[in-house]
């Protein structure tokens, strides 16, 4: 099997996807938590951009128009995650886990 | 506007919720009345939208007048009009049964708005999970859905904060797995329409995308499942108000249960598609898991805790439907579906009427509580009976169809497993009513209320309801819902296809 460009575009953005979604589990502060989410749903929108150009150069609308919805989507729901990220410090004081964790078993 | 009916019942409660938040500042009166009026409308527009359905079958609208595959198709089947009457029934018996809380809360008017504006928002991504048949769109409602949900926890209980966050950021990031699906299937097929889906797959016959987007469609409702499981939701089990866990135990995690059978039976059915044997075991594997929330739920001093355990041990049942895949498993499995929604509901609802603060619930409070309280005693039992499966309750008929689907397919692993679960629930409804009517101390206090009553009677009397006519439901709105190849219709029947392909 030749390795086109397209191989190492799509392996490229399923790395990132990873390491995202790595960091999404792992990370100690909630804004490194949806940060992390935050770049694992651009690779997941590059994915569906990558898509558009499948057949032979070609534009295909579809793809464009999802990954743009999806696009928009995702900003609401980044800002819905920080608005819990404000109440949350607002309450806790940090938004560092180990910490509010600590601060709600008190 | 008849023409239109579809689209109206999806975007009612959905115009509601701008129009609700504002009404929200101006008086709680015009508030609680505006509420009112749009559930009257939903009904009003559901009705209709029965009648509809039930003399012509499926009733497909496209959004804006684009056709499918390019547009978005709204379907309506007799099985969805009459899941969502039941969801907005389970709705309206929330905010009715909320209304003492929020009276004890005079200074809270906006938080009141607010709280009801987010019903609505609820109901309305849960029509669209029922109603949509665009993968994408899917997405959209399941995120709008639990945003929703988050909001509901964090309004009803302000020390949710932190775990309302975890249930929407790990719920969104689960979620994240259906657009991965989404972009796998289009993909390899070049459409997002359900049943254009399912005629690319039969066509293209790619069963690596069909294991693939299983897998992630199932990964990607692995939160919603997992709600109200103690263990992960400790906190938001006590502290949230009992008619918000169970508005989103029954609707919310229910919704999702129908939502992956029509996934699965009619998206990704690739005929002739042989599971792995290690998705096999996997699936096997869960069943027992999920049994075993009953063990737990047995094991809780706290009634809350432990109705918690006993709705997502319940999704067993609905799994067990899935892997046997038979015409009286996936009759059983939707019957149950219709029960679990009210039981869930009911359950929580009654716990509500027995806690007097936010904080713990001991099972010992239940003693005497069919002396003092007759109505939520028999109303408790009818749950309890219900999930162990005893006549006429609604829960016993679909168990009935799941045993009579496993004896057809001689699959004897899962007989075993519902007959332990039914054995364990058996024991444990007698201890229940020993103990609800047990003589015990005199000052057992049991703090009622009128308007708390009605919803739990209602939810009641609802499963008895349909365990008595189960028949007209499961011939009127049910077997409609199977796929085709379990339907009794004439020739020509092309059994894989959710439509014929020309």
């Amino acid at each position: 099997m030749a390795i086109n460009s397209f191989f190492i575009v799509r392996g490229l953005i399923l790395l990132l996807g990873l390491v995202a979604f790595y960091h999404l589990w792992t990370a100690s502060h909630l804004l490194k938590k949806v940060m992390a989410w935050l770049i694992f749903q651009i690779s997941i929108v590059l994915l569906w951009i990558s898509s558009a150009y499948v057949y032979h150069g070609h534009l295909n609308p579809l793809p464009q128009v999802a990954a743009f919805l999806i696009l928009v989507f995702t900003t609401g729901i980044l800002g819905i995650m920080l608005v819990f990220c404000l109440g949350i410090s607002r309450r806790h004081d940090t938004l560092d886990i180990e910490k509010i964790n600590h601060g709600a078993s008190l | 506007m008849r023409e239109h009916l579809p689209v109206l019942l999806l975007i009612l409660p959905l115009l509601a919720v701008p129009a609700i938040t504002a009404l929200s500042f101006s008086s709680t009166l015009i508030n609680r009345l505006s509420v009112l009026i749009v559930f009257v409308l939903g009904w009003i527009f559901g009705s209709e939208a029965l009648i509809e359905v039930s003399t012509h079958d499926a009733w497909s609208y496209n959004l804006g007048g684009w056709a499918v595959p390019w547009g978005i198709e709204l379907v309506l089947t007799p099985f969805t009009v009459f899941l969502a009457g039941v969801i907005w029934f389970i709705g309206m018996a929330t905010w009715f049964y909320g209304l003492p809380y929020w009276m004890l809360r005079r200074g809270e008017m906006v938080k009141e708005g607010l709280f009801n504006a987010l019903l609505f928002l609820l109901m309305g991504s849960v029509f669209g999970l029922l109603f949509l048949r665009d993968l994408l769109n899917l997405y959209f409602c399941l995120e709008t859905g639990l945003a929703a949900a988050a909001g509901l926890l964090v309004v009803g209980q302000a020390k949710n904060w932190r775990d309302g966050f975890y249930f929407f950021f790990s719920g969104s990031a689960a979620a994240s797995f259906l657009l991965l699906a989404a972009f796998f299937l289009y993909a390899s097929t070049g459409t997002l329409n359900l049943n254009d889906l399912l005629a690319q797959i039969f066509i293209s016959k790619n069963a690596v995308i069909v294991l693939t987007s299983g897998v992630l469609t199932a990964l990607a409702f692995t939160v919603p499942f997992s709600f109200p499981a103690p263990y992960f939701f400790s906190r938001l089990v006590g502290q949230t108000p009992s008619f918000v866990m169970g508005l989103l135990s029954s609707v919310f995690v229910r919704v999702v249960v129908y939502v992956l059978f029509i996934l699965f039976f009619f998206v990704l059915n690739l005929p002739g598609f042989n599971q792995p044997l290690w998705l096999i075991v996997l699936e096997y594997m869960l069943i027992p898991f999920f049994f075993w929330h009953f063990v737990l739920a047995f094991q809780q001093k706290d009634f809350q805790q432990s109705v918690a355990f006993i709705s997502v041990a319940q999704l067993g049942t609905l799994l067990m439907g899935f892997l046997i895949g038979s015409k009286s498993a996936l009759t059983g499995t939707l019957l149950e579906l219709l029960s679990q929604l009210l039981v869930v509901a009911g359950l929580f609802f009654i716990a509500g009427t027995l806690r007097t603060a936010p904080g713990n619930l001991p099972i010992a409070r239940l003693a005497g509580l069919g002396r003092h309280r007759p109505w939520t005693g028999l109303a408790l039992i009818v749950f309890a009976g219900s999930i162990v499966g005893i006549p006429p309750t609604s829960g016993s008929l679909g168990k009935w169809y799941l045993i009579q689907g496993a004896l057809e397919r001689n699959n004897w692993a899962l007989l075993f497993f519902i007959g332990a679960a039914t054995l364990l629930n058996l024991i444990y409804f007698i201890k229940l009513i020993v103990l609800i009517y047990e003589h015990g101390e005199e000052d057992a206090d049991h703090p009622s209320s009128g308007a708390a009553k009605v919803p739990v009677l209602a939810l009641a009397l609802g499963i008895l309801m349909l365990g008595i006519f189960h028949q007209n439901v499961i011939q009127r709105f049910i077997e409609p819902a199977l796929p085709k190849a379990f339907q009794n219709i004439s020739m020509p029947n092309v059994p894989f296809l959710g439509k014929q392909v020309e």
